[in-house]
């Protein structure tokens, strides 16, 4: 692995190079969107790439997003359907699988009596029940009720005794609806129950686009941190925790694995935290020429214009 | 300078003499009021005489809350209700110090409004256009939402962030696109993080400043202790001597911390926020911004002081 040189163009080097390169890892774990896929598109050849690098090269292979939006079996689904050929949902990574496999292993929770709540969209809930763990809030509305004054709420609610007890954890995701009360209820489990969990699926500030700027989940977090004076675990890249799981049931060593991403800050950052090689693709906001620019960003060990581009090798 | 600077002097163990010497020290008292004066909607006992008798022994008095939630006026009848001697000119609030903050840069186009009718009406006094508070839940699905319910108005040129109990979602999402604009002003009323209230903690300011500092990657402009722009109008043109001045309050990275900024003398009360353990913390830590949090001189509460002030108006001799 390169420690502070200069990015290397793969297609700069001679094929007899880059067949050494592949043998210098034995796992690859790959970004999803802007890497290998739009949403539901394909990125052209990315598909062909993994599945190669799977089935030709004796590569694991594991698809590796922040999408907080879909459970695990979905994403599973979602790869599926665009042609890439990972065994089972076992082989993606993502904030939803994280969160269960985090909770399950801590001390402190106990899933047969505590539950969650959730400040977030509804995925979070789906693949909390279907890992046999019990929540509340996941995708719910709150909004002050007509006529309530915020100490009415206060006061009613966060009296009550199932406001916080056997309350494990609080997660937060993207949540559309977002609100002063669900703020409170959050805030009021994390001060009563020093002992629960309190994560959030990733740490995107915004998503902005010409007209608008979409609140993204690092908003949420930030004003639910800033009332209960804690701090929450990010549940996604670039955080090594992520990856804990696979490293402790032995499935891959960091110093033979290989990232691929297209997103300097999750993505490359993620590599260097964990000791991975990376593979920076020009498929998202930074092709290389822009992120030299910006050298006060992670610069990747590798590069490619598209995953696509790597076909010719395998 | 007091003799007692940041030396967190416990005034219930000084002798009556030195008391004496200390009440006469300052001629200007600005005190906070929730936790100080009152919690929630009872009067702290003996504050209101403690302010009062201030007052009889000449000293000039002023409230200064961070509180956003309520006019000048508004607080002036809380006060007044409680039996404390307070015009509306010794009311010092961040929502009113918000509105002429804007009125003093001869702003004049429309103010997005994340808050309460505090900021709202105090900004109709001085003639400035604003968006109305209030409720803003989000309508279907994001997609639809954008598509079909938002609106984002061409002629705002602040965003300005206080107490919400309706914040939201959209709330966030207009905010985010209007700063987006950096010629937009970005103005918080304050930041305290938590809102007091007895045994319970809920969301201040602070925590919704946060949220919209995070998707706006903007840093605002506060307006509140412990920024010394919200005494501004005390300080230029000198109506007050700092030395000569007295900060009381209960939370030491707001009302002490505006002491210490603007160089007057601090009393810290363990009625609200901050304790003795507190200071502890900051005596010992290497930090040097923790140490502007040290007062100069501590009460449990503020009505403690009251033996002493008749004491020292006696003669002793009661």
């Amino acid at each position: 692995m390169m420690e502070g040189g200069t990015t290397i163009k793969l297609l700069d080097l001679p094929g007899q190079q880059v067949s050494e390169w592949l043998r210098s890892f034995d796992t690859v774990l790959s970004d999803g969107d802007g890497t290998i896929w739009q949403d539901d598109t394909e990125i052209e050849g990315a598909a062909a790439v993994l599945n190669a690098l799977q089935n030709h090269h004796g590569k694991r292979v594991y698809i590796i997003t922040n999408n907080g939006l879909k459970t695990r079996s979905e994403l599973f689904g979602r790869a599926q359907h665009l042609g890439f050929q990972v065994p089972n949902d076992q082989h993606i990574i993502s904030p939803t699988a994280t969160i269960v496999e985090h909770l399950k292993q801590l001390p402190d929770f106990d899933s047969s009596k505590h539950k969650v709540y959730v400040v977030g969209n509804a995925a979070i809930g789906r693949e909390l029940r279907e890992n046999g763990i019990e929540s509340y809030g996941a995708g719910v509305e709150e909004p002050l009720a007509k006529g309530d004054k915020w100490q009415d709420f206060a006061m009613r609610e966060l009296t009550k005794p199932e406001a916080a007890d056997n309350v494990g954890a609080v997660v937060v995701g993207w949540d559309e609806h977002f609100s002063y009360c669900k703020m409170a209820r959050a805030c009021h489990i994390l001060c009563r129950n020093e002992n629960s969990a309190f994560l959030v699926t990733n740490r995107d500030a915004v998503h902005k686009y010409p007209n608008f700027c979409i609140p993204g989940t690092g908003a949420f977090v930030a004003g639910i941190e800033a009332c209960a004076g804690r701090e929450a675990l990010e549940m996604g890249k670039p955080n090594p925790v992520v990856l804990e799981p696979l490293i402790q049931s032995g499935a891959l060593r960091p110093q033979r694995t290989l990232m691929i991403g297209d997103c300097p800050k999750m993505d490359i950052a993620f590599a260097r935290n964990c000791g991975m090689q990376s593979l920076l693709v020009g498929t998202g906001s930074f092709p290389l020429d822009i992120l030299q620019q910006n050298s006060h960003l992670p610069q990747p060990d590798f590069y490619l214009p598209k995953l696509g581009d790597l076909l010719q090798f395998l | 300078m007091s003799t007692y600077k940041q030396t967190c002097t416990n005034l219930l163990e000084l002798s009556n003499s030195k008391v004496t010497e200390w009440l006469a020290s300052f001629d200007t008292v600005i005190t906070d009021c929730d936790g100080v004066l009152w919690i929630y909607g009872n009067a702290l006992e003996g504050s209101v005489d403690v302010m009062n008798q201030f007052k009889a022994m000449g000293k000039k008095i002023y409230f200064c809350t961070n509180n956003s939630t309520k006019t000048r006026a508004e607080l002036l009848k809380k006060g007044l209700e409680l039996g404390f001697r307070i015009t509306e000119e010794g009311i010092i609030s961040t929502a009113h110090a918000t509105a002429a903050y804007l009125k003093q840069r001869k702003f004049d186009k429309r103010v997005y409004v994340i808050g309460s009718e505090g900021i709202t009406q105090e900004l109709d006094k001085v003639g400035i256009k604003h968006t109305q508070c209030g409720p803003d839940p989000m309508q279907g699905p994001l997609g639809e939402f954008m598509a079909k319910h938002l609106k984002l108005d061409s002629d705002i040129g602040a965003v300005v962030v206080g107490f919400d109990e309706n914040f939201s979602f959209p709330k966030m999402m207009k905010a985010a696109s209007y700063l987006n604009d950096p010629k937009c002003l970005f103005v918080a009323t304050n930041t305290d993080e938590r809102f007091p209230m007895p045994n319970m903690v809920v969301p201040g300011s602070g925590s919704f400043v946060k949220a919209i500092q995070t998707c706006s990657e903007r840093t605002p402009t506060v307006i509140g202790k412990p920024n010394p722009a919200i005494c501004e109008s005390l300080l230029n043109p000198k109506k007050i001597d700092p030395a000569r001045t007295l900060m009381i309050g209960d939370r030491a990275n707001t009302d002490i911390l505006l002491g210490f900024n603007c160089g007057f003398q601090t009393l810290l009360v363990g009625s609200g926020i901050h304790h003795l353990s507190d200071v502890d913390q900051w005596r010992k830590s290497k930090d040097p911004e923790d140490k502007k949090l040290i007062p100069d001189v501590y009460l449990p509460k503020l009505g403690d002081l009251l033996p002493a002030i008749v004491n020292s108006q006696t003669g002793g001799s009661y």
